[in-house]
């Protein structure tokens, strides 16, 4: 399967354009930079977020803790004033105790609601401000009064209640937390156990705790060692069951920070222990819509991120268009060239490599163009000369010439001579012709030279003798076909002419050196000059009468087959001869027409 | 070709970044929503101090902002239509009110093309155009006093009406009246003012009897003017009357949280802004006596706190 994925993301990449893949690259490291970069961020400021607003709920929540420890702290020493510095050291049956509690209410007042000395047996013995017990109030059985009578060394710190001990002529009610705790009372001389009963008003514990907001709108309240609340801002929502709190579950838990609940009802819970009486601080912050990972910062993050995407990929559109448009150009400019236009002007704009590069294939083009030309212009000499050469084969003074001779030779009653000179004929120009082939064997070359020497030689009357030496091995060679005709040509009407009947010899040898073919056409003629020979070869000699075409025209064609390597050589010395060589490549015939 | 898919894949990451931004705004509005303050007039006549708490509880919870109409007189439904029409006019979002006839204020809705957010305390109206009712029923109020007399040895039960009698009045009454009526109680129905000298002339000569008070105002001038001999039953509580009924002298009240009816109006308003066709809610009846008024649920329901 993974092979198959891999197999057909691989053929996508071969068939796909260069600027596409520029494209799909660009864009997907931008994509997973985008991402990397947008999570890496996202995560680390979201816990960043968390982690302040934490800290920030903690030090509140602490702070209030703080504010109710010194609360607590206050009452407990209003507590150990009144047990330790005025009941303990008075006699309450003859001290007025309630002065000195008046005393120390009026200081505490905005806290304290009363402060009352019970005894043992539920006795009222002192009490401030002034109040009268509501009749058939029996404080013995209230929990506060039997609480501190059971753990006589602790002080008791009860739930809220509603005071209802004494007489209320207005009708009011008070909320209070009732503190208690056993005193040690002297009455009568003698020493007792009596109760104090410090009624702390309720607001002085929620004015602590009002207008604590947490973040998120997040709260605080207080709940007693079984989790039952103290306070709480909706307390009375609690208590009508038209809200609902956890707190009986947080009873049980230590001090520290939580989490509880799942999904929307997910709350973050800072638990703190107020000292001294077993409460617990309760700090409550929502978590949804907290921290980054509400819906609408989502959306935003997932907005942007799409937004810069698509900015992204508009860019790398147009990226991949500037960079890979000039290859295409290229491209497009190498097709014209590939559809042979070769004319046509290579591309070379763009960034330095795609410059050099295009700079490169015009350079390369201009070369193939400049081979191709010097081809067609060497083709279209080689089937010029060959034209000429056939041209001249057919001469009309030549073949003029020869027929006159023929009918001299018919009118002279010599048939026989006239039939070889006819039947030379007929294999001369058979010869020249060859089928159209360019390339013959040497026998065939040298049977060419040997029919035209015939035919020349009893036109001129046996003027002069003629010999054809070949070796053996150069007979399957390939030559050039009509290249020594026009020499042999050249010897008979610029040597052979001029020379006394018979002593002319024109001497044609054929012969293997090296890896070379030559062809000697030698005579005893008379020669030419130093400046003559360089001339023959540079400038078109000019056809002699007879028929020719010119040494030039051999030594072009030669080169042109061949290459320059290979040529005419003409040695001459005045009144000694002419020497003419013609250097080909050995190359046997059947190896040439395999190569054709 | 593939030019043209990078065209159409750019526009539609355009579409779909403009769609989540959309959404992020509609959720930004919701949120907005959320976070709207509603207008919310109450119009209640001389509404306990529990009552209020409750109002003002739900007021912050719900973001309300309140405005109290409690000034009109006692069974003036003429003033408090003229008050409730002002409201309507001033573009109050709802308006909480205990009706003073609810027959007029039935009448008075029908007469309206659209079906205003109005949530009524204490008797449902027979109008199709009100939002929902929060309160008691009166009749299983006057049923529940019924019974409390029912059990004590009675041998004849005096019911005090106040002489501005109303339909909530006739409701407890004739619930009271039912129970008796099973149990082989014997009655008398009595009218009087709820001032001291209105009550002794309506008591004078029945003591030592067993009196079923049917109004909360009736309360103290009873408790003030009755014999010792006299066992007294009453529905609602006044402040005032808890010395009474610590000490024993009112034998039982009939009770509901008026902080709550406060909460659950207001609540009820709100809802009702967002979905007319809301709900009611019956608030829970309570028997509070010296013995538990200092208890829960009771002391919560007498003494709110905070």
């Amino acid at each position: 399967m993974i092979r198959r994925i891999v197999k057909s993301i691989l053929a996508l990449y071969h068939r796909s354009s260069i600027r596409y893949m520029v494209f799909i690259s660009f864009t997907l490291s931008a994509l997973l930079t985008i991402l990397m970069t947008g999570v890496t961020f996202y995560l680390r400021f979201s816990n960043q977020l968390e982690g302040t607003l934490h800290a920030e709920n903690r030090n509140l929540v602490e702070q209030v803790n703080r504010s109710l420890n010194t609360y607590l702290g206050n009452m407990i020493r209003l507590s150990d004033s009144v047990s330790f510095h005025v009941i303990k050291n008075m006699d309450v049956s003859s001290s007025d105790v309630s002065e000195q509690l008046q005393l120390l209410y009026d200081a505490n007042s905005s806290y304290v609601k009363n402060i009352t000395l019970f005894s043992a047996d539920g006795r009222m013995i002192a009490t401030a401000p002034p109040s009268i017990l509501k009749s058939g109030v029996d404080v013995t059985s209230e929990s506060w009064f039997t609480k501190a009578l059971e753990q006589t060394e602790n002080l008791h710190f009860s739930s809220p209640i509603v005071q209802n001990l004494y007489v209320d002529t207005e009708n009011q009610y008070s909320w209070v937390i009732a503190l208690s705790c056993a005193a040690e009372i002297t009455e009568d001389k003698a020493a007792k156990t009596g109760v104090l009963l410090i009624d702390l008003r309720y607001n002085g514990i929620s004015e602590l705790f009002n207008n604590m907001t947490l973040s998120n709108q997040g709260y605080v309240y207080l709940i007693d060692g079984d989790g039952k609340i103290i306070y709480h801002p909706r307390h009375q929502l609690l208590a009508s069951g038209l809200a609902e709190e956890i707190n009986t579950e947080l009873a049980g838990y230590r001090d520290g920070d939580y989490v509880i609940g799942d999904g929307d009802n997910m709350r973050s819970v800072i638990l703190r222990s107020a000292g001294y009486t077993g409460w617990s601080i309760v700090g409550v912050i929502p978590q949804r819509g907290l921290t980054l990972n509400s819906l609408q910062n989502m959306l935003f993050l997932l907005a942007i991120c799409l937004i810069y995407f698509a900015i992204i990929v508009l860019v790398n559109s147009l990226l991949s268009d500037k960079l890979t448009d000039p290859i295409k150009r290229l491209e497009q400019s190498v097709q014209q060239v590939e559809l042979g236009l070769t004319r046509s002007k290579i591309y070379t704009g763009g960034s330095h490599e795609i410059r050099q590069l295009g700079r490169s294939i015009q350079q390369m083009v201009d070369l193939m163009r400049k081979l191709t030309d010097d081809i067609v212009e060497e083709q279209t000499q080689k089937q010029k000369s060959e034209l000429n050469a056939l041209q001249a084969q057919i001469n009309p003074h030549f073949l003029y010439n020869t027929l006159d001779s023929l009918v001299w030779m018919i009118e002279k009653g010599q048939p026989e001579d006239a039939l070889k000179i006819v039947s030379a004929l007929a294999r001369f120009f058979r010869l020249s012709l060859s089928k159209g082939k360019n390339i013959i064997t040497v026998s065939d070359e040298l049977e060419h030279a040997r029919n035209y020497l015939m035919i020349q030689q009893m036109r001129y009357k046996n003027k002069f003798s003629y010999e054809i030496i070949a070796d053996e091995a150069t007979l399957g060679m390939s030559s050039i076909k009509l290249v020594l005709q026009p020499i042999v040509e050249n010897a008979i009407y610029h040597s052979m002419d001029f020379m006394l009947d018979g002593e002319g010899v024109i001497t044609i040898t054929s012969k293997l050196v090296g890896c070379e073919l030559h062809l000697n056409v030698a005579d005893n003629g008379l020669g030419m000059p130093p400046e003559l020979v360089e001339k023959m070869l540079t400038q078109n000699a000019p056809a002699s009468p007879g028929s020719g075409i010119g040494i030039k025209n051999v030594h072009e064609r030669i080169t042109l087959y061949f290459g320059d390597a290979y040529g005419v050589i003409i040695k001459s010395e005045l009144d000694v001869g002419t020497c003419v060589t013609l250097h080909m490549p050995a190359v046997p015939y059947e190896k040439m027409e395999a190569l054709a | 070709m593939r030019e043209h898919i990078e065209r159409i894949f750019f526009i539609a990451l355009l579409i779909l970044a403009a769609a989540v931004l959309l959404l992020m705004f509609y959720q930004s509005a919701r949120a907005e929503d959320d976070m709207r303050t509603y207008n919310i007039s109450v119009l209640v006549r001389a509404p306990s101090d529990r009552f209020m708490k409750g109002i003002e509880q739900a007021a912050l919870d719900y973001n309300v902002d309140l405005h109290i109409f409690s000034s009109y007189a006692k069974n003036d439904s003429a003033q408090q239509l003229e008050y409730l029409q002002r409201e309507l006019d001033n573009n109050a979002d709802a308006v909480v009110l205990s009706a003073e006839d609810p027959e007029t204020l039935s009448d008075y809705l029908d007469s309206l093309r659209s079906r205003p957010a109005v949530v009524t305390l204490g008797q449902r109206l027979q109008s199709g155009k009100t939002a929902p009712y929060v309160g008691v029923d009166d009749r299983l109020m006057g049923e529940r006093l019924g019974l409390c007399v029912a059990e004590k040895t009675v041998e004849n039960c005096l019911i005090l009406c106040p002489f501005e009698f109303n339909p909530y009045h006739l409701e407890r009454r004739d619930g009271l009246c039912q129970v008796l009526s099973e149990y082989s109680v014997p009655y008398t129905i009595l009218y009087c003012d709820p001032t001291p000298a209105s009550v002794d002339a309506a008591l004078a000569g029945k003591h030592n009897s067993i009196i079923a008070i049917l109004d909360e105002s009736l309360l103290i001038p009873v408790c003030e003017q009755a014999k010792t001999n006299d066992v007294l039953f009453g529905i609602g509580y006044v402040s005032g009357a808890k010395q009474y009924l610590e000490s024993g002298r009112l034998n039982g009240l009939v009770v509901y949280s008026e902080y709550d009816a406060g909460y659950l109006s207001l609540k009820a308003a709100v809802t009702t802004i967002e979905n007319p066709a809301g709900g009611d809610t019956e608030l829970t009846l309570y028997t509070a006596t010296a013995g538990n008024m200092y208890k829960e649920p009771l002391v919560n329901i007498l003494f709110p706190i905070g």
